[in-house]
């Protein structure tokens, strides 16, 4: 007996000694740079939109992170929205960090970058749209919404179907040619209506300055040609201006407005959602409203991770992008394994795998990547909202995306 | 060249004339080349992306100094005329496929050719008058790019650029991109020098001062003010295909009025009618760009209660601040005070 005593204690303590000698199971740590724009035009929804971001790394850290054995930390660069500035940024940030994807802001960045990441091999997040430009093959700059035009094209095959309209909607836009992007949406819009004559009739384009105070002439035009819904995408100045020329003309035609210049910055402009009754705002992405999977989740990312942003669309950006990014993580690990994580393979996950509804956690439908655009074009979903009873209503949480030829 | 204990005296005509004068300064020329050279080898990849934008800018602004600091011509389209070299650079790489030592200077020769437009109406009007037709340089430049086929000019959805290549060699790095970019600058300063210290450049300066005296004289004023906007235009556009090729991508957005007003700046501060004040210029205002944005994060987590408006305002108040300031208290710019600090140094410890 004692014998067999003394076998088990040395055996135990020589186990004891292999089992401390073996090392820790090292956490591989990795680093995500986001652009960030706080001393540009988007300087004030930035401080929301880079909260998010982070918020939803460290959750992912102290979940699926701390099983896998990798931690992610973020850091934000500001570039200002200019693409000179991410450009003369972007060597040291790659060199220093030699990050294995990033978060995009917008339009700059993509602009800066898009030659060159295919190169350096790292893919790039963006929660805002794609553009018309980015719908190209080899992309290294993925977009979780389509295009606005797309956004658009949502509301308006909703919108015919709701109404019950037997013939097509008829639209006029309103945009300013000073940026690029709101062209292209417009372009965006003309290939839809080229395309889908049976559901929209695009009955004029009016071109203003890109701060409009005073629409009512161009607006009068558009009523007068009996125009079922007005379409402006460009910014909250256009919005007003178009709602008050519509408020001077007593005219009861409904705006449709974009997630950037939507019912939010629309009824601060005016003094109250109460004044903007009737109003819609179309985009691919979660609601700004309460009650949701997503808000849901924004809360348990404000009570247990530090969230301090308030539930507004420049969050639900921040939290959206960089939610797909882990879920993306998540799958490359499970094929690839923690310590063999690079830029290649997780563009290689985007574009072959689905991340499910279930996992975007009410922040995005089935996202599916690839090879032919920067964003989805197939299987996305949009809301529809607008004003009632003095409140922002959810009409339809998950209106599909329609399909519109590449123009 | 004499060089006694009394100072250094030019002995001939053509010592006179010389930018450098003595054999310590082409020492510390050839130096300063030489350490210039070796950039990409003792440089970041971050230190070597701003000095690239740097360098392009400083190529259009010294065409800009051309034209504005020694002809006296106000011109507020200089970043519209960059575009427009761009634009032609982008177009002769991906539709004529010509190689980058040809797209450079001919996009130059396109920009000039769109400069020379705006140099016959700068023959009849000056002053505020030709500012703001300067400016309508921008609106046409965005207006054709926008409304014209996207199959002609790419639209809304601007052009992408394939990378400058030579024997198989692309210039796709920071390091190969900075060399690339320093040795046009070279050219580019070289031949500015030349243009203003021949007869070329006195014309400019006649009519610079005043033009009536200067027709007087027997000065063409018309061909010399056309031939100001021609440069400068030229320059522009040489910078322009060289940030086609930095970027690799190019969009009307990229080159606003206000690009163009930085670039006045640049030259205010700096000095004008000097080309070394313009290169001195670009390297203030550059460097004090680059603090604002690596400062403003840090300013915001210090006082939160700053607001973003204000931290992105305050960008283009100091810019306001800097021409203010300069003209205010040194109105010929940095390059006086230092044309000063030059003389004290060497007169010592006289006074004058």
């Amino acid at each position: 007996m004692k014998r067999s005593n003394t076998f088990g204690l040395i055996t135990g303590l020589l186990l004891g000694a292999m089992i401390s000698t073996v090392p820790a199971r090292a956490e591989t740590e990795i680093t995500i740079p986001g652009w960030a724009d706080f001393s540009g035009p988007y300087a004030d929804v930035m401080p929301a939109w880079s909260s998010g971001r982070a918020a939803v790394l460290l959750w992912w850290n102290k979940t699926s992170g701390a099983a896998a054995g990798v931690k992610l930390n973020y850091k934000g660069f500001d570039a200002r929205y200019d693409p000179a500035q991410v450009a003369s940024m972007w060597p040291g940030i790659r060199n220093d960090l030699k990050p294995i994807a990033m978060f995009g802001m917008g339009g700059a960045d993509s602009a800066a970058l898009q030659s060159r990441l295919p190169d350096d091999k790292v893919p790039m997040v963006s929660a805002v749209g794609g553009y018309g430009f980015t719908w190209a093959p080899n992309p290294w700059i993925f977009n979780l919404r389509p295009t606005l035009a797309h956004e658009a094209a949502t509301f308006l095959s909703w919108y015919q179907k709701n109404k019950k309209m037997t013939r097509p909607v008829r639209i006029g836009v309103i945009s300013s040619d000073a940026a690029p992007a709101w062209v292209d949406t417009v372009n965006g819009i003309k290939s839809y209506a080229k395309n889908n004559a049976a559901i929209v009739e695009l009955v004029d384009v009016v071109w203003t300055t890109p701060q409009p105070t005073d629409l009512t002439t161009d607006v009068f035009v558009l009523v007068n040609k009996n125009v079922d819904l007005i379409i402006v995408m460009t910014n909250t100045a256009g919005s007003v201006a178009t709602k008050r020329a519509l408020d001077s003309l007593s005219s009861k035609v409904p705006l449709l407005l974009g997630a950037h210049n939507g019912l939010s910055a629309l009824a601060k402009a005016m003094g109250g959602l109460n004044l903007i009754e009737g109003c819609y705002e179309s985009a691919a992405m979660a609601p700004p409203v309460e009650n949701t999977p997503a808000f849901d989740f924004y809360k348990k990312l404000q009570a247990e991770y530090a969230l301090k942003a308030s539930w507004e669309s420049a969050t639900i950006l921040g939290i959206g992008q960089a939610l797909y990014l882990t879920r993306i993580l998540d799958e490359t690990i499970k094929q690839s394994g923690a310590d063999k994580l690079t830029g290649a393979k997780l563009r290689e996950v985007m574009v072959n795998y689905t991340v499910p509804a279930k996992d975007m956690l009410g922040f995005g439908a089935d996202i599916k990547m690839t090879d032919q655009s920067s964003f989805p074009l197939v299987g996305l979903r949009g809301y529809i909202a607008t004003v009632q009873g003095g409140a922002i209503t959810v009409l339809d949480p998950s209106a599909p995306v329609p399909d519109i030829v590449k123009w | 060249m004499s060089r006694d204990t009394a100072g250094v005296f030019p002995l001939t005509y053509r010592q006179d004339l010389a930018l450098i004068r003595t054999g310590k300064q082409w020492i510390c020329l050839i130096l300063f080349f030489v350490v210039l050279a070796a950039g990409p080898l003792i440089l970041s990849d971050r230190l070597l992306a701003v000095l690239n934008i740097t360098l392009i800018t400083a190529v259009a602004v010294v065409g800009l100094q051309i034209n504005l600091g020694y002809a006296g011509q106000i011109n507020l389209g200089q970043a519209a005329f960059m575009g427009v070299g761009a634009y032609a650079g982008a177009l002769l790489s991906v539709r004529f496929n010509l190689n980058f030592l040809l797209v450079i200077p001919l996009s130059g020769l396109v920009a000039a050719a769109s400069g020379y437009l705006f140099g016959l109406v700068a023959a009849r009007i000056r002053g505020f008058y030709l500012a703001l037709t300067t400016v309508a340089a921008h609106y046409f430049f965005h207006f054709a790019i926008i409304s014209l086929p996207a199959s002609w000019l790419g639209g809304a959805k601007g052009l992408s650029v394939p990378p400058a290549e030579l024997f198989g060699f692309k210039f796709t790095g920071e390091g190969s991109l900075f060399l690339l970019n320093l040795v046009v600058l070279i050219l580019m300063v070289y031949g500015a020098f030349g243009l203003v210290r021949s007869h070329y450049g006195r014309d400019f300066i006649a009519v610079r001062d005043d033009d009536a005296a200067a027709g007087v004289m027997g000065v063409d004023v018309v061909t010399t003010k056309v031939k100001a906007f021609l440069v400068g235009s030229f320059y522009a556009g040489v910078a322009g295909a060289l940030w086609g090729y930095y970027l690799r991508y190019i969009s009307v957005d990229q080159f606003g009025l206000f690009n163009s007003i930085w670039m006045i700046a640049m030259i205010i501060l700096g000095g004008m009618g000097s080309i070394v004040g313009a290169l001195v210029g670009v390297v203030v205002v550059r460097s004090i760009q680059e603090a604002i944005t690596s400062l403003a994060p840090v300013a915001m987590t210090a006082f939160p209660n700053l607001g973003g408006e204000i931290v992105f305002a305050s960008y283009n108040m100091i810019l306001g601040v800097m021409i203010a300031a300069s003209l205010l208290f040194e109105p010929k710019g940095l390059m006086h005070r230092w044309g000063i600090l030059k003389s004290s140094y060497r007169i010592w410890p006289y006074p004058y």
